[in-house]
């Protein structure tokens, strides 16, 4: 327990939330502001598996969205073409007075508001709209192979995620725990399907 | 109401499997492997999970509409839970869905399409199959333990098996079989049911295998390249 509270001391981005109350969401958000203000996505990464481990754990779809968040940015501000563009200032502007708002907002409202940050850019700024859009919808494949990777169905990935069924398929085909199957198990089920067949 | 005692028997799909063959134009083999005493199903729970998406987003509507229509020609048959078997639903529900669980509560890994689908397996007393690509449904009725093995390396806190819940379910489904696509078309190969492309090469058995894999079925490449291997010698 001890090394867990020196742990988590030294890396502030792999705080593990827990359940998200108010004050840990601000806690998290203020987080999520830092790295943008420094322009720095990578830790955003780590906090978005945070959460996404948090809405597995409690079968929350809606802290689930939350999670799509840093993602979103983490992919935003490492790529140095919309970092350079000149609407970037504003942009940012936008964005850090976006994740301010949802400091105090209700939980239950994260679908419609992430859904709605993503909309926004749309009469902004089209490219990094076009960006975005497009990563939400990666974003949602991602955490959903992260579900799956922890032992929950197809089926239970999708409903809390959201994600494509056929985009998710063609993405585990390569994802880790498929390389966790070590049986060479095809000989024995053709066995079994010519028993069925006979 | 007495069930599979006609000689009947049955393969049911989940929507993982019969999405692959789908895919990977190999619905044709559910033709060419019927007979009087075979049957294809999928669940009611199923089909809307193929189907219904399909209607509303054109990007999956060619798949869900060759499949619509292999249900309108009866090859395969779509069957809807009795108000009877509704209860051993929620109980299978309740069960399975709390054999894991965290500090946090029960983690839940089955859904109705699964669930549904294992209830009524259980509903036929003769020979049956249940064809799922998906890793996690597989391993909780071929082999819970490893995959308990599997998703507690993932968790970053302490998982706990139910023992009682586990024994219960592995009980339930001691009786059905688990399959997969590569597996029924690594068979529908030995049987010569690919003879109109005039070859039964390994090249061909490991095409037709990792076009399965690459539409989401889970076996991996070694698995594939030694039984091709195996099969040629």
């Amino acid at each position: 327990m001890q090394n867990k509270r020196i742990f988590f001391k030294e890396n502030p981005y792999l705080y593990m939330v827990k359940l998200i109350s108010v004050k840990e969401r601000k806690k998290i958000c203020d987080l999520i502001q830092q790295q943008i203000l420094n322009e720095n996505g990578i830790p955003l990464k780590k906090i978005s598996n945070n959460i996404a481990s948090e809405a597995i754990l409690t079968n929350d779809k809606n802290l689930m969205y939350f999670s799509y968040l840093p993602y979103l940015l983490y992919k935003v501000l490492t790529q140095p073409h919309l970092l350079h563009s000149s609407q970037w200032r504003s942009n940012k502007k936008i964005i850090l007075d976006y994740v301010d708002s949802l400091e105090v907002k209700e939980l239950k409202s994260y679908i419609d508001d992430i859904n709605h940050f993503v909309g926004m850019f749309k009469t902004i700024d089209r490219n990094l709209y076009y960006y975005i859009k497009n990563i939400f919808e990666k974003a949602k494949i991602k955490k959903a192979s992260y579900c799956y990777e922890h032992g929950q169905s197809i089926n239970q990935t999708l409903s809390l995620t959201d994600a494509n069924r056929i985009e998710l398929m063609h993405y585990l085909n390569n994802s880790k725990i498929n390389f966790e199957v070590g049986k060479d198990i095809i000989s024995e089920k053709v066995a079994i399907i010519e028993d069925f067949f006979k | 109401m007495s069930f599979g005692a006609d000689g009947m028997k049955y393969v049911f799909f989940d929507s993982s499997s019969i999405i692959s063959l789908t895919q990977t134009n190999m619905l044709f083999l559910l033709e060419k492997l019927k007979s009087k005493e075979i049957k294809f199903c999928i669940s009611k729970a199923v089909y809307d999970e193929i189907i219904l998406p399909g209607q509303e987003n054109c990007q999956f509507g060619w798949s869900s509409e060759q499949i619509k229509a292999t249900i309108d020609s009866g090859l395969l048959e779509v069957f809807n839970l009795e108000e009877k078997e509704q209860k051993d639903y929620d109980l299978v529900d309740e069960q399975v869905n709390s054999i894991f669980s965290t500090k946090f509560g029960p983690i839940q890994i089955l859904q109705k399409g699964e669930l549904e689908t294992i209830i009524l397996l259980k509903r036929f007393k003769e020979k049956k199959l249940f064809s799922i690509d998906e890793l996690i449904t597989r391993e909780i009725i071929d082999d819970p333990r490893k995959l308990k093995d599997i998703v507690e390396r993932r968790y970053k806190t302490q998982l706990f098996l139910d023992e009682k819940k586990l024994k219960q379910f592995v009980d339930y489904v001691f009786d059905i079989k688990v399959v997969r696509s590569v597996d029924l078309v690594a068979y529908s190969f030995g049987r010569n049911l690919f003879a109109k492309y005039n070859t039964k090469s390994e090249h061909l058995l490991k095409s037709l295998l990792y076009a399965l894999k690459d539409s989401g079925c889970a076996v991996l490449h070694e698995e594939i390249d030694r039984y091709a291997a195996e099969h040629n010698n």
